[in-house]
């Protein structure tokens, strides 16, 4: 390669580079606020700024879910297999919503450490299945080893 | 290292036939494909046992999302040989891929927004991976705008390449959003290392659907190259030639 | 004419999924017809361009040829 171009080359790479280390670094310094919800975990270790709104992610608990008939008011437990919080919620909820899913809940910690919801959002994980293979699969056990993803991590800490 | 292949690619001219006799063919057999794709993926192919018959979406979401984030690269390698190399044609492809990026995020953005609102509940949610592919819609439109702002010049060719390549970092960004942070959106579908995580009856029709717009994405570069050489290599004889020779209707 | 209306309904979903592929369809055609119309627009730009500069000159118009 021509000494010029090399030259150019270099240039580029070293801008780059310096480039990715200062935007990786704000990353890192940013994560926490980049993440889009806490854990039950966090929630539980009082890693959360009461009495602000946050964002709590993690999985329906199965058995947890009680309906008042009357109300659209809605009470389950939030958990990521680690540490549990009570959520309220009164509105309607996604159509993803059940016992075991995944979800994301946007409220206030009230003083008896639950989350007071305004916003209930379903989360999905990428194993996309026709529902005879689903039904399938869950006779056979499969379907506890589906959504790990949300079970909480020590390396995320 | 042989650089011969690399200084034809160079070559406005020698590049003008070479695409000018595959965009066709590449044009007809995305048309194809894009077709079998789409009517397999919302005819044939089953439904999501969670998400039912929303879960086709996924068959336009996926390509164009994949489609937003090749285009950038390609268009960052093409600023990078242009930035060294000086070569000419690369800031062609700069100019006639930027908009096809933009139409492809868009179209991303616009698929997840209303797929999302059945599933997750909702348009729109401020995580990682949404944020940093809208920022890469801004990119496009930013490439777009600055390329409309400066008359053709050296300095138009320089300052769009640096642009291009100081937002390539938004690309890893997005890849790896949904791995770093707690995300809404839900990880890779398709990854080049593993099988996808969903039978082949769902995922043969994502794979056509993406070579598809693969192709339909090549042959568009192709006839938009093309323009810009004519554009910009209007006063050399070739061209003149060219057109006089041949009608404006055929090649 | 039942099984049609059920393909449309979508299982309810139906105004989410062809909104996306509307829209998209859209776009797509769009994006394959501009680069023609494109060309015809540049070539008939280009084309008034070399009578310009044979009109412009006595001299043969390859004098700025640089190839």
């Amino acid at each position: 390669m021509h000494p010029k171009r090399k030259q150019r080359l270099m240039l580029i790479g070293f801008l780059l580079a310096g480039f990715s280390v200062v935007i990786g670094l704000a990353m890192f310094a940013l994560s926490e606020n980049i993440n889009l919800f806490y854990n039950p975990t966090q929630i539980a270790a009082g890693d959360v700024p009461s009495g602000a709104k946050i964002r709590a992610g993690g999985m329906v608990r199965e058995g947890s879910v009680s309906r008042d008939e009357t109300t659209l008011l809605v009470s389950f437990v939030l958990t990521d297999y680690n540490a549990d919080v009570r959520v309220q919620y009164k509105g309607i909820l996604p159509d993803l919503f059940r016992e075991g899913q995944g979800i994301v809940a946007l409220g206030r910690i009230d003083e008896n450490g639950h989350l007071v919801a305004e916003e209930v959002l379903a989360k999905h994980d990428e194993n996309y299945m026709p529902p005879e293979v689903m039904d399938a699969l869950e006779k056979s056990g499969y379907s506890d080893k589906m959504n790990q993803g949300y079970q909480y991590e020590e390396t995320q800490q | 290292m042989k650089w011969t292949f690399f200084h034809k690619l160079g070559s406005p001219r020698w590049f003008y036939d070479i695409a000018g006799r595959h965009y066709a063919w590449l044009m007809m057999l995305s048309v194809v494909l894009l077709c079998i794709g789409t009517i397999w993926g919302l005819v044939f192919a089953p439904e999501d046992y969670q998400q039912g018959n929303s879960f086709r979406i996924i068959y336009l979401h996926v390509p164009t999302a994949i489609l937003a984030q090749s285009c950038y690269m390609m268009m960052a390698t093409a600023a990078l040989t242009g930035l060294v190399w000086k070569m000419k044609i690369a800031d062609m492809f700069i100019a006639a891929a930027a908009p096809l990026g933009a139409a492809f995020t868009f179209l991303a953005l616009f698929t997840g927004a209303v797929w999302g609102k059945p599933t997750w509940g909702t348009w729109w949610v401020w995580d990682a991976r949404l944020t940093a592919m809208l920022v890469l819609l801004f990119l496009y439109l930013g490439v777009m705008a600055l390329r409309s702002a400066i008359e053709y010049s050296d300095m138009r060719e320089k300052s769009t390449a640096i642009l291009v390549l100081v937002g390539v970092i938004n690309i890893p960004i997005i890849k790896y959003s949904v791995e770093w942070w707690n995300t809404l959106h839900q990880p890779a579908t398709f990854t080049l290392t593993e099988k996808p995580a969903m039978p082949p009856e769902m995922w043969v029709p994502l794979l056509v659907m993406v070579i598809g717009s693969y192709l339909f994405f090549t042959s568009l570069v192709f006839q938009g190259v093309r323009n810009e050489i004519l554009q910009r290599e209007a006063r050399k004889s070739w061209v003149k030639k060219l057109l006089a020779t041949e009608g404006s209707t055929s090649d | 004419m039942s099984t049609l209306q059920t393909f449309f309904e979508m299982g309810g979903h139906g105004l989410y999924i062809w909104l996306c592929y509307g829209v998209g369809g859209i776009i797509f055609l769009l994006l394959g017809v501009s680069p023609m119309l494109a060309r015809r627009r540049v070539i008939k730009q280009v084309k008034q361009l070399h009578r310009r500069l044979a009109l412009a000159s006595a001299i043969p118009s390859d004098v700025n040829e640089k190839e």
